[in-house]
């Protein structure tokens, strides 16, 4: 893909609201984006209910998962103290403090301060909470994978890999999985199916430039096309002298090649390069952070240059002082997370015209596990042996709350969408839900092989 | 079809032989460091892909600290070339990845860029010298044969093809008009096409 191809996010085309019929995303910025971050409003608020999906709902073609590592805290989000709880001595005097926020036209949605600021995105999208979600690791690298692959292994040698990484080994293409951010559980695609992994957008962007011929002050661009094109026919007749065998051999180095080539021709690189109405949009300040990372994984949809992407996000772990620095991370994340989605539902899937991102993209938001609902004795918390997850997007059952955790916070049995005891069969398991989601995106072998059991009614 | 799928077709049909013949039986371990998938064809690991480097163009990526040699190929590379563990990846899948001649094609880069520069500055790897790296067909087109046999020599152990001398020089002309009549240019870029084919990455 070149920049003038319609679906290259610099050639203006992605946003083409005539054509989509949808409000451009430049033209909504530019009539309330400024009124909005000045008031500190969502980015979200023109667009609200503006989202009309086309046609009947499709399986998604596109997965996003965004990891918080360290441990989230769910009562500053999916699983705030409602009624029923406020009395509880379970819970510090803190969560006490603030009432949870309702998602406008989806009350079953309750909210908790640190997302806050994505709430118009909730309303915006196709939106479901998880609650209660059953784990009881919670040490960090095996809570962690637990939730990055929906299998629980205590095994340090066998690493089973993420669902993203399964969803990408399935649908293929070259590079089949992006990751942003730290590594993630690979398994076995880690041989058959690499993703291109960058800590930052600015690494990730030099992973994938042609080699840098600038400082040799070539004077023609097309000399390096010549030089490539060279090498094509040279592997061409070095393969017409070779025996079956060793012939055959090379089919994958060529097929490597001119997977190369087309990310090399579609200047990749150059769409990862943040421009400053990025940057102003999300608020990045560091290549690093939490809102460039969801910026570079909304770049890699609308470049088209993966259908998957993985986002993990650092920092949650929060021992000390959790009320300063968990609610203001957590609410950073939400802040971004609000843009994220505002960009999915303004903006044509590059490869499903009359679709925006948000019609075609699957989100699953996880972190490794919650946390305590009492501080401890720096004012921190610790990791609680439960879990909690969102789902956004394509496909999802909007405004619905799966699982739910009791008086004192522990998670209880989930059956027939309705919260019972807990016991071995009743619990809501990771495997549960990375099942349903995997069949969901259309993984059905895979989803059966991690669980016979899924959570009905989480995706229509 | 994935380009895995394909592989692993084409590698079985490898072993399935022409015309229906009974399958060969797979070659017995290796004698050699090289990791061989076929009779005929073996994939370099990370060190020897440095070694190869090292031995053909001049280009060496090791540094010494504290009484400690890095290989740079090796140490930041490797996993991308195929594994810290080699030996293991290229049992799982010993096909290249993107990734993979992503980080050849910055090193073949790099290594082309050496060999001109040097060449230029008069020191005698691959080019013999600065005279040589001058050399173009418009000139003397005798003289610019001997250099790319001497080059592919070098690098291929090998002179070149009629068809594969009549492709660079297309290429060496086309880079050269390009770029005023630069042949050390259309030199740099023909190496660096050299460099970036399968024939130097798996022997």
């Amino acid at each position: 893909m070149n920049r003038n191809d319609p679906g290259h996010p610099q050639s203006g085309g992605a946003m083409n609201s005539a054509r989509s019929g949808r409000i451009d995303r430049r033209t909504l910025l530019k009539v309330t984006g400024s009124c909005f971050a000045a008031a500190g409003f969502s980015t979200f608020a023109g667009v609200t209910g503006n989202r009309g999906a086309v046609g009947a709902p499709q399986r998604p073609r596109n997965f996003v998962h965004i990891h918080l590592r360290g441990g989230w805290d769910a009562l500053l989000g999916t699983d705030p103290l409602d009624e029923a709880r406020f009395s509880s001595d379970a819970f510090d005097v803190n969560y006490k403090g603030t009432a949870p926020s309702a998602v406008v036209g989806k009350d079953s949605l309750l909210v908790g301060a640190g997302l806050a600021p994505a709430l118009a995105a909730f309303t915006a999208l196709p939106t479901a909470f998880v609650n209660g979600l059953f784990n009881e690791v919670t040490g960090h690298a095996l809570a962690e994978n637990y939730m990055y692959t929906g299998r629980q292994s205590l095994s340090a040698t066998r690493v089973f890999p993420s669902l993203a990484a399964i969803v990408g080994q399935v649908w293929g293409g070259a590079p089949s999985h992006v990751v942003f951010g730290a590594s993630v559980p690979l398994g076995e695609t880690a041989f058959s199916n690499p993703p291109i992994m960058a800590p930052n957008i600015d690494l990730f962007a030099k992973m994938i430039a042609k080699p840098d011929i600038s400082q040799a002050k070539f004077k023609a661009g097309d000399s390096l096309a010549a030089g490539n094109e060279l090498v094509a026919q040279l592997d061409k007749l070095h393969r017409a002298r070779l025996p079956a065998d060793a012939s055959a051999f090379h089919e994958p180095w060529t097929a490597s090649r001119l997977a190369l080539e087309k990310i090399h021709a579609g200047s990749f690189d150059r769409s990862f390069a943040l421009t400053d109405e990025v940057r102003t949009r999300y608020g990045i300040e560091d290549n690093g952070s939490i809102e460039a990372l969801l910026a570079a994984a909304f770049t890699t949809l609308t470049s088209r240059f993966s259908r998957v992407v993985t986002v993990n996000m650092a920092g949650f772990d929060t021992h000390t002082e959790h009320f300063d620095t968990h609610l203001p991370l957590l609410s950073r994340f939400a802040t971004a997370l609000d843009v994220f989605a505002s960009d999915l539902a303004t903006t044509e899937d590059p490869a499903q015209e009359g679709r925006t991102l948000a019609d075609t993209t699957l989100v699953y938001i996880t972190s490794d596990f919650t946390r305590t609902p009492t501080l401890n004795a720096q004012r921190g918390t610790d990791h609680w042996p439960s879990g909690s997850a969102i789902l956004m997007g394509c496909g999802v059952a909007d405004g619905k709350v799966f699982g739910k955790t009791d008086a004192r916070y522990r998670p209880m049995g989930w059956q027939g969408n309705k919260a019972v005891a807990l016991t071995d069969a009743t619990r809501l398991s990771p495997e549960r839900v990375s099942a349903s989601l995997l069949a969901t995106l259309g993984l059905a072998k895979e989803a059966q092989a991690l669980s016979p059991v899924r959570l009905e009614g989480l995706f229509v | 079809m994935t380009a895995v799928t394909t592989a692993l077709l084409a590698l079985a049909a490898c072993g399935r032989g022409s015309g229906g013949e009974e399958a060969a039986p797979a070659p017995g371990p290796s004698p050699t460091p090289y990791h061989e998938r076929t009779a005929s064809v073996a994939r370099l690991s990370p060190v020897q892909i440095s070694k190869h480097l090292a031995r053909t163009t001049g280009l060496t990526m090791v540094f010494t600290s504290n009484g400690y040699s890095f290989d740079l190929v090796s140490d930041v590379l490797g996993v991308t070339l195929g594994g810290v563990d080699f030996s293991t990846v290229s049992e799982y899948d010993p096909f290249p990845k993107v990734q993979s001649l992503m980080a050849l094609r910055v090193l073949a880069w790099n290594a082309a860029g050496l060999l001109v520069v040097n060449a230029l500055k008069g020191k005698r790897d691959v080019f013999p010298g600065p005279d040589l790296v001058l050399v173009s067909p418009k000139v003397d087109r005798t003289r610019w044969k001997e250099v790319l046999t001497e080059l592919y020599l070098r690098l291929y152990s090998r002179p070149p093809s009629k068809e594969e001398a009549d492709a660079v020089e297309a290429t060496f002309r086309r880079v050269a008009d390009n770029e005023e009549g630069n042949a050390a240019a259309a030199w740099l870029m023909v190496t660096y096409a050299l460099l970036c084919t399968g024939e130097f990455w798996n022997i």
